[in-house]
């Protein structure tokens, strides 16, 4: 990544992936602070009673690569990564994208202004995007057609690295001969 | 300097604003570390940090966003 006239420039090879790492404890401030040194930023924690949900946006050629990649900084921060989620959530920019239309035609659509009506409830502007595909199949399947493909891929890719997460956990890194079952 | 009261990032100070707008989230400036600050739910006590100097902006200020549509 770049910086040319105050704009950003990404690698074409690279693309963001949002997705949301889990630490099963609340984490200190320190841990906090060495967190962002590990990941350069991309990561913002979230911290409940029980746990730490680290949200990231990382510049990747693909999103097992974000990911993974994510997983191996955490723990140079001294951290076990106890699972992996989605983030779910999308602004009109991204519909408008998402499905091929202006983010004019969008807003509309989302205003009841035209399309059939019904369209998934706004909270500050974003919009769940399961309820949005779900919406534009019934309205315009083909804007959802090749959509969601990548989105199936996305989720099974998302539970996927949940389930290689915790086994790695499971197994404290040392998998053995079962870390061939994923690539054979 | 330390400059209290507004996040020198505008997004993320806007951003900021707007959660803060209803009662049940709560803004505390920490300036400590990397972290400017945490948005805090009153209600379960959730707390999203809030970094001074964020890669980018807009993400901070999308997440905080989000915060606010999960509490
Ligand atoms: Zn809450």
């Amino acid at each position: 990544m770049a910086h040319t006239e105050g704009r950003l420039i990404m690698d074409p090879e690279q693309e963001e992936h949002d997705f949301t790492l889990v630490i099963d404890r609340p984490i200190t401030e320190d841990e906090t602070d060495r967190l962002f040194e590990t990941t350069a930023g991309d990561a913002t924690p979230e911290r409940t009673t029980q746990r730490t949900l680290l949200h990231f946006v990382r510049e990747a050629p693909s999103l097992a690569v974000a990911i993974a990649s994510a997983v191996l900084d955490v723990e140079q921060a001294g951290l076990t990564t106890a699972g992996v989620g989605s983030n779910d959530l999308v602004d009109l920019s991204e519909i408008a994208t998402r499905v091929g239309r202006s983010h004019e035609s969008v807003r509309l659509l989302a205003a009841g202004k035209r399309g059939t009506g019904g369209f998934p409830a706004v909270q500050n502007g974003l919009y769940s995007w399961a309820l949005v595909r779900a919406w534009f199949a019934g309205y315009d399947p083909e804007a959802v057609g090749s959509p969601t493909e990548d989105q199936l891929v996305y989720d099974r890719m998302i539970v996927a690295a949940d389930h290689v997460v915790r086994a790695r956990s499971l197994t404290h890194g040392q998998a053995g001969g079962l870390a061939a079952l994923l690539s054979a | 300097m330390i400059s209290r009261g507004r996040h020198q990032k505008a997004e993320i100070a806007k951003a900021l604003k707007a959660v803060t707008q209803r009662d049940g989230l709560e803004v505390e400036e920490i300036h400590r570390g990397h972290r400017w600050g945490v948005l805090r739910c009153l209600a379960c006590r959730a707390e999203l940090d809030i970094y001074s100097t964020p890669p980018k902006p807009e993400v901070s200020a999308k997440l905080i966003r989000k915060f606010d549509l999960n509490h």
